[in-house]
């Protein structure tokens, strides 16, 4: 492995327990992506004909008939509903945002309308497109999506991701019938999902992927699909896509990545990830007040994770407490805590360096431990954890 | 499936990829790969790929070292100078207000969205400024006309909509009959407007916030020769609001941890760069190429200026059809050759190509005159006379 270069920029080496998250730097980056991007950035390209390159690798891995990268998997999918909008014609992509002459609307399930660190609706209306919610948070039904089809719909979005209301959606099968009854295509945001395939071969028309989740590739994105609208997602460079460019490096890096994806041992992986969710397991046993479980992915992906409920008379702490505390000091341990209020965080064994799950159980030991001796239960209101964020947002960048 | 990236096979990474190796005497172009990455980045880069970050602390040093570099009160790196621009216009219109940020670029209620450039600063580099603008939910104001801007048609519109005075320094600008950045600078600071300035391909990182540029932005792979990705320097205030906007419109632009390290490790390694034994390399290369090309009828060369003053000198080649080529033709002729020789041809209609010593490896340069003597002592070539074509029928096939 190389130098850790993070002391070196006077930043925490901190461990990811979290997830393969945009605010942490992603992944562990697969050798064979640096090896290529180190190897290919000396180096001048007729970036069309890279491109190319790498819609023949993702076609080869994804089983569509074209594909392209892009800065990021919210960018893919701005980029898209842009193809869906515009199609090949190049001064409608040099006049977006402005759709006047375009049709326009793209249909999102109301549960589906989450926020990834960004509105996932704002990513169509960047490209121009005007969201039209469908159903309510908690369900929608055929009949909804139909009758919301109208003769300016341009395409329609389908969000796979944990986030996502879990309960009560169209499937993804449902959304494609119905959408495709109309003549309008399907774009899938599946960004964080390990199966390449499976949305296109439901159906979806484009379906986009982070290159830099479970692949291990640099910051990207990938869109698989159709030929047609690959080459109209490519000719958004020539409009809104140019803020979002990838350069050599990130065509290269990610191509890589996919190409060893195809040889990954899975398998070895996979028991990597559940010896350390045992470790934890073992570490976590007989503390009073802590209960750990071992909890499936809630979008199928071939991936477990530790649920540590947190009760706070019997732990002395509140599980967001135990959290901050986590991460702090020589090794913060970063977890997997959207859902803290509830009284439970979660650990992710994906993205582990060799012995780190050993410092994780250490340092779960050693906060736990602490808290176990403390008069007072340790409870900052939640509210106020969340004011202190958004004021700490606003610092940037002191 | 192609050739795999993950083959042991000793073969340059171009080959296995079966794309062209080509020489690049065109300039640092986004179509090319844009430069030689400096071989510090490349480690830098190589080392953060395997460790986990935070985010914001990391855009903190980034922001710490462009400071350093540029004078800026503060910094961070964006996508790319285009992504850069369109966050620095959104930062003008949202401030810190992070509601706003989400409702962008549509719904700008309450937001001051007007932006004003000069008529000949509406560039196209790809797309167009006034995309990037109107991408932010900005509407962008022309001032003068494209041959002339005087001060009070800057002036005049600015309005209580003006959001931000945008400022284009690039060959790809009209050279002539623009307010100078500090004119422009006074007229707008006078009305309380910041200005942001492209400067996307220019080497002097002082010289835009010196003048009073209120946000500076920066490609951090052309000169600089870090990954692709753009540098955004300016006031604190305006600077936070630009890196806040990755919780709306640039998430998309978003740039990773690699391109972060990369670029900051370009900035240091440009604070020790050799840049006069660079230009000396330059000036050898130009004076060697003037030399392959005397001598030839109709082949006429110059050693030309950066139009917009970097320390670049290029050899401007004028091709009279004595020669038996048009400008256009000769430059086809070179592209089409082995290896394929890429040259700085926007203005090939005019009879005119540009070559650019910036960026080539050891050999190359000797290679380009070596084939430019070929091609001009051997027989003409189908085509030799072409016209330049705008025709965008290669680039409808693509992927094909």
């Amino acid at each position: 492995m190389p130098d850790d270069i993070r002391p070196d920029l006077g930043l925490r080496q901190i461990v990811n327990v979290s997830g393969t998250m945009t605010h942490l730097g992603a992944s562990i980056a697969v050798p064979q992506a640096i090896d290529a991007m180190a190897r290919g950035l000396p180096q001048f390209f007729d970036i069309s004909a890279l491109h190319r390159y790498a819609s023949t690798v993702i076609a080869d891995l994804t089983g569509a008939e074209a594909g392209f990268v892009t800065a990021s998997c919210a960018s893919g999918i701005t980029i898209a509903v842009a193809a869906s909008m515009t199609g090949t014609d190049l001064l409608a992509i040099e006049r977006l945002p402005d759709t006047t002459t375009l049709k326009h609307e793209v249909l999102i399930l109301s549960g589906h309308m989450v926020s990834y660190g960004a509105p996932v609706e704002q990513l169509v209306r960047l490209a121009g497109g005007k969201v039209v919610p469908v159903g309510q948070a908690t369900s929608s039904s055929a009949y909804q999506l139909t009758g919301s089809i109208t003769d300016r719909t341009a395409a329609a979005l389908f969000v796979v991701s944990h986030h996502v209301v879990d309960y009560g959606q169209v499937p993804l099968r449902t959304f494609v019938d119905v959408c495709h009854a109309r003549g309008v295509p399907v774009i899938v945001d599946a960004a964080s999902e390990y199966d390449l395939r499976l949305f296109l071969d439901q159906g979806a028309d484009l379906v986009v992927y982070s290159g830099h989740k479970f692949l291990g590739g640099p910051t990207s994105g990938i869109v698989a699909g159709s030929k047609d609208m690959i080459r109209a997602c490519y000719l958004q460079n020539r409009g809104i896509g140019r803020g979002m460019k990838v350069g050599k490096e990130t065509i290269i890096g990610v191509s890589a990545a996919l190409s060893a994806w195809k040889t990954r041992d899975h398998a070895g992986i996979r028991a990597r990830e559940r010896a350390a969710l045992e470790v934890w397991v073992s570490a976590l046993a007989g503390r009073p007040g802590v209960t750990a479980t071992i909890v499936p992915d809630p979008t199928n992906n071939p991936l477990d994770r530790l649920k540590v409920t947190i009760d706070p008379q019997d732990a002395r702490i509140t599980a967001w407490n135990l959290a901050m505390l986590l991460a702090t000091g020589d090794r913060p341990v970063i977890v997997r805590d959207h859902e803290v209020e509830h009284g439970h965080f979660f650990l992710d064994p994906c993205n582990l360096h060799p012995e780190e799950e050993h410092v994780v159980a250490g340092r779960l030991l050693e906060e736990i431990g602490k808290a176990a001796l403390s008069n007072d239960i340790i409870a900052t209101p939640i509210k106020d954890v969340w004011l202190a964020r958004e004021r700490a947002i606003l610092n940037w960048p002191d | 499936m192609p050739d795999s990236l993950n083959s042991t096979s000793n073969l340059a990474i171009r080959e296995r990829l079966g794309v062209r190796p080509i020489i690049n005497a065109s300039g640092t172009m986004t179509a090319l790969g844009a430069s030689i990455m400096v071989p510090e980045a490349i480690k830098a880069m190589a080392e953060i790929a395997t460790e986990f970050v935070e985010m914001d602390d990391l855009q903190r040093v980034a922001s710490r070292a462009i400071a350093r570099l540029t004078g800026a009160e503060a910094g961070f790196v964006a996508s790319s100078a285009a992504g850069g621009i369109i966050l620095s216009v959104a930062a003008a219109m949202t401030g810190a207000a992070l509601l706003a940020i989400e409702r962008l670029p549509l719904d700008t209620k309450g937001l001051k969205t007007e932006v004003i450039l000069q008529y000949g600063h509406n560039a196209a580099y790809g797309n167009s400024i006034d995309q990037a603008i109107r991408i932010a939910g900005g509407t962008p104001v022309f001032a003068g006309s494209v041959s002339a801007c005087q001060p009070y048609q800057v002036a005049e519109a600015i309005t209580a909509d003006t959001a931000a005075g945008i400022y284009t320094v690039a060959h790809s600008t009209i050279s002539y009959g623009m307010l100078s950045l500090p004119e422009f600078v006074a007229i707008c600071h006078a009305r309380g407007v910041p200005v942001i300035v492209d400067a996307a391909a220019e080497y002097d990182l002082r010289r835009f916030i010196a003048e009073g540029a209120d946000i500076a932005v920066y490609s951090g792979h052309k000169f600089l020769g870090g990954p692709t990705s753009g540098v955004v320097a300016g006031r604190k205030g305006l600077i936070r609001a630009g890196y806040l906007q990755n919780r709306g419109i640039g998430r998309g632009m978003k740039v990773g941890k690699e391109s972060i390290v990369g670029l900051i490790a370009a900035l240091d390694a440009w604070e020790v760069r050799d840049h006069a034994g660079i230009k000396a390399r330059e000036t050898a290369v130009v004076e060697a190429w003037v030399g392959s090309l005397a001598g030839h009828k109709g082949i006429e060369t110059q050693v030309a200026p950066d139009a917009t003053d970097n320390p670049v000198d290029r050899v401007e080649v004028r091709v009279k059809p004595e020669s038996g080529f048009s400008a256009y033709g000769l430059m086809s002729a070179l592209a089409a050759g082995d290896p394929p020789i890429m040259v700085r041809g926007h203005q090939a209609e005019q009879g005119r190509f540009w070559l650019d010593p910036c960026n080539l490896h050891p050999g190359e340069a000797e290679t380009v005159g070596r084939r430019l003597a070929e091609i001009l002592n051997a027989a003409r070539p189908a085509g030799a006379m072409a016209k330049p074509s705008k025709s965008t029928a290669g680039l409808m096939k693509w992927p094909d």
